[in-house]
């Protein structure tokens, strides 16, 4: 056997502890083997098993689980081998308990310095009261002299860029970062701790496009420099294609395909069918029938060659005008936190009736305090705000606007209260006064926009956390509040969830309500958003529209974000050829491409 | 009807280590427990002392106590155990045997509770978690069997503990009795029931119930 890592089929199924019904197999056979030193993705559909794989792949399933009575064949099947070592397997003959043998299980689970795995949620794993003492605790329980951790938390904190927290480490509790620090504190943990294998389970999701970049590219150097076999979580097709060496696909509880990086993503149709965030030049040659050397182009150099570069500005869509009317004004907006941060420095910003608004900015550019401004969460601490004519500084004021603007919060367990997925949804629109006849048909539609809607009796304590997520959204969803505001509705959903949460939000849109969205996803701006304001340190560095912001270096560079692909397409194929559209999203090069096919029905290469 | 249900159905009883081993989820639960019990006792203590020292006038750990025992099986007796020695003994500035002598109380009143309702719920038809506490036969079996007897068992032994180490004169057992007796009726019919009400879905679901003793 060489793999370093080996699932041989691979079957796991949750105990059930009460009632009478089974849960269903979530892993299916998995088989998968991963070379030593390999940096090595995995991505699939929320729900794929994709976690499940990675504890099992460490033996967390099934040595961390309590299995009812030990049946442990009626849980698990088939083996786990990590660096030669078996973590798991089952004697189907052993355990014989009243003549019938209930299986034994054989192995034991890896930990660190063998193997570690960053969380998809870094507060499950913070144990500690300070960032140094967080970061210092697995290389304490490895007995590492001082100096070493020492220097090894200095050296971690650098790479994941918290240098600048090094000093102050151990004053600062891990609660008082913001989610995407924290995110890079539980990496920094691992990393400190160098370990043989280390999985990632999207573990920078709350990141900014350009953090997540430079936190996996750390991790990439440093897998070649210790050695290390990384297995990456993850649904960006970018950050997968970039790092990894081989990606597999997981799909209802099994491997569905494993290829090299570059080759994977041109399995577009299996993607497709996955309902997988894919490359928007693929997508967009998959439907218009591009190919380059008979293969779908997954990079712009690939598409340059093969997508026509002599479109002109009659195909360019029209972007939908808002109304003139203002619901929301803000000026001069300061706000500073009690331990002194200045999170707002004189924010100007307008919101007009009927828009979907882009808030974008790096991580702590003071988007999420903007919005908790704007829904009356906080009182700004300078400035005026102006919400629906109403001045927020009123605590009169404050205490009605959530009637008028609902807030989706970006962890949803800072939101969900009760015990049903149903009685959730139910919350908001009960206080809203809404009768009982149409009550249960708007908890229906907004859970089964949300994919939920055989969960309404479910505890949502036993809910996935990007189920958790979308319930946060849905129970906002039903109340259609005039103006809604999400702060990361989509991270760590796949592709066919984001669209169905857009799509619910631009009905929302088209009946006349505002969308204000918090989202790192570029793509997602593109493909649905009329204007974008962008935040830095506090200030507003842009405001205009997506199209506008992706094809300025000037504002790109001013902004710190990233364009998404088909826009930057069309922006190098506006290198030579100046009158060519300038489409920001994949929808508007496939109809662009469609109308040019239609004009020239006999062009070779459509 | 699956082997696990099957198995799972057989349910709650009284059996040493039907369903083992136990987990470090399970351990680290039964510490946090002990940990709350032993707070609680003791804030039940010092927050509304009377006459009698290491006995305030409600025992709110008692309204934990009893959903603890009824989860954890004998690991209920344990944490009931360290949280009154610790909680309202040695913290209340008792002496270690009388400490001691309390914990030991409250093992009688939870070992006592375990084994009537693990014993008698099947025969019942009610539940042995007290998910059904607030049905008609559910809360009156709950207030018999979880709220009364246990506590007159346990009073009895308290009042014992107490008149030996001079903490009540003689004349003052019948009041002391009932006031300890019916304070725990109290507790235990407000807030177990809401407890277990509440919670019992969720801890066994997160496989943290013993089906026998230990596990």
């Amino acid at each position: 056997m060489t793999a370093y890592v080996k699932l041989e089929g691979f079957h796991w199924r949750y105990p059930s502890f009460s009632g009478s019904e089974d849960n269903p197999w979530v892993l299916n056979g998995v088989e998968l083997e991963i070379e030593r030193n390999e940096f090595f993705g995995i991505t699939g559909p929320s729900g794929a098993g994709k976690t499940t794989t990675c504890k099992a792949i460490l033996g967390i399933i099934p040595h961390g689980v309590k299995i009812p009575f030990r049946m442990y064949d009626h849980h698990l099947r088939g083996r786990v081998w990590v660096g030669g070592e078996l973590v798991t397997g089952v004697d189907p003959a052993g355990g014989v308990v009243e003549g019938r043998p209930r299986g034994e299980l054989l192995g034991k689970g890896v930990t660190c310095p063998a193997a570690g795995m960053v969380m998809q949620d870094p507060e499950t794993q913070f144990l500690r009261m300070s960032l140094l003492h967080e970061v210092s605790f697995g290389l304490q329980l490895l007995k590492l002299p001082k100096p070493e951790i020492e220097s090894r938390v200095r050296e971690a904190l650098e790479m994941v860029g918290l240098g600048f927290l090094v000093d102050d480490a151990e004053y600062i509790h891990p609660d008082d970062l913001s989610g995407g620090q924290k995110q890079r504190v539980a990496i920094a943990s691992f990393l400190a701790m160098r370990p043989d294998l280390l999985i990632l389970d999207e573990p920078t999701s709350d990141l900014d496009p350009r953090g997540k970049r430079e936190v996996i590219e750390t991790v990439s150097l440093l897998s070649r420099r210790h050695n290390m076999t990384i297995v990456l979580v993850e649904q960006d097709p970018e950050i997968l294609c970039r790092f990894c060496d081989r990606i597999a696909l997981v799909d209802e509880g099994r491997v569905r395909l494993v290829d090299g990086a570059k080759q994977f993503y041109r399995h577009v149709a299996t993607l497709d069918d996955c309902g997988v965030y894919r490359f928007a030049v693929s997508r967009i040659a998959h439907q218009t029938h591009l190919r380059r050397d008979g293969e779908v182009p997954i990079s712009l150099e690939e598409s340059l060659s093969c997508f026509p570069s002599d479109l002109d500005f009659t195909v360019q869509a029209s972007v939908p005008q808002p109304t003139s009317e203002v619901i929301v004004e803000a000026e001069g907006v300061e706000f500073a936190y009690e331990d002194g941060t200045q999170a707002l420095r004189g924010v100007e910003l307008k919101v007009h009736q009927g828009e979907i608004l882009a808030l974008l900015g790096t991580n702590g550019s003071g988007k999420t305090t903007l919005a908790k401004i704007l829904n009356g969460i906080y009182k700004p601490t300078g400035g005026t705000v102006r919400v629906l004519g109403e001045d927020i500084r009123r605590r009169r004021v404050r205490t009605q606007l959530p009637r008028y603007v609902g807030y989706v919060f970006q962890n949803p367990d800072h939101q969900i209260f009760t015990r049903k997925v149903g009685d959730e949804v139910a919350y908001g629109l009960k206080n809203l006064g809404i009768t009982k006849d149409e009550l249960d048909g708007r908890i229906y539609r907004a859970l089964q926009a949300v994919g939920l809607e055989d969960k309404a009796n479910e505890d949502p304590l036993f809910l996935g956390k990007g189920q958790r997520q979308r319930l946060a959204v849905a129970s906002i969803l039903a109340m259609q509040p005039r103006m809604i505001i999400v702060d990361e509705p989509t991270t760590g959903q796949d592709f066919r969830m984001v669209s169905s949460i857009m799509k619910l939000l631009e009905e929302l849109q088209r009946l006349g309500n505002t969308v204000l969205i918090i989202t790192h996803d570029m793509t997602l701006v593109a493909d649905y958003c009329h204007r974008v304001v962008a935040l830095r340190n506090g200030r507003v560095v842009f405001n205009g529209t997506p199209r506008q912001l992706f094809s300025d270096e000037v504002a790109l560079a001013a902004t710190q974000l990233c364009a998404p692909q088909a826009i930057q397409l069309s922006v190098k194929m506006r290198e030579t050829n100046r009158n060519f559209p300038l489409l920001a999203n994949s929808d508007e090069w496939i109809k662009a491409l469609e109308a040019y096919r239609l004009a020239r029905p006999r062009e070779p290469r459509l | 009807m699956t082997a696990q249900a099957g198995k799972l159905e057989m349910g709650y009883g009284l059996t040493w280590n039907p369903n083992p081993p136990v987990t470090v989820p399970q351990l680290v639960t039964y510490a946090m427990a002990a940990g709350v019990y032993t707070i609680l006792a003791w804030v039940s203590v010092v927050s509304a002392p009377i006459q009698i020292p290491g006995v305030g006038a409600l025992f709110i750990a008692m309204g934990f106590g009893v959903p603890f025992t009824l989860w954890f099986g004998g690991w209920g007796l344990v944490i009931g155990f360290i949280g009154t020695s610790i909680g309202a003994g040695i913290l209340t500035g008792l002496p270690l045997p009388i400490a001691l002598a309390f914990g030991v109380g409250d093992v009688i009143l939870f070992g006592s509770l375990l084994v009537l309702y693990r014993g008698l719920a099947r025969r019942f038809g009610v539940d042995p978690l007290g998910r059904d506490v607030y049905t008609g036969k559910g809360f009156l079996f709950f207030f018999l069997v979880a709220g009364n007897i246990p506590h007159i068992l346990g009073g009895i032994y308290g009042i014992i503990v107490l008149y030996n180490v001079g903490f009540i004169p003689p004349d003052a057992i019948p009041v002391a009795f009932a006031g300890l007796w019916l304070g725990n009726v109290i507790v235990v019919t407000i807030i177990s029931s809401i407890v277990l009400r509440l919670l019992s879905p969720v801890v066994e679901r997160l496989g943290l119930t013993s089906y026998g003793w230990v596990t």
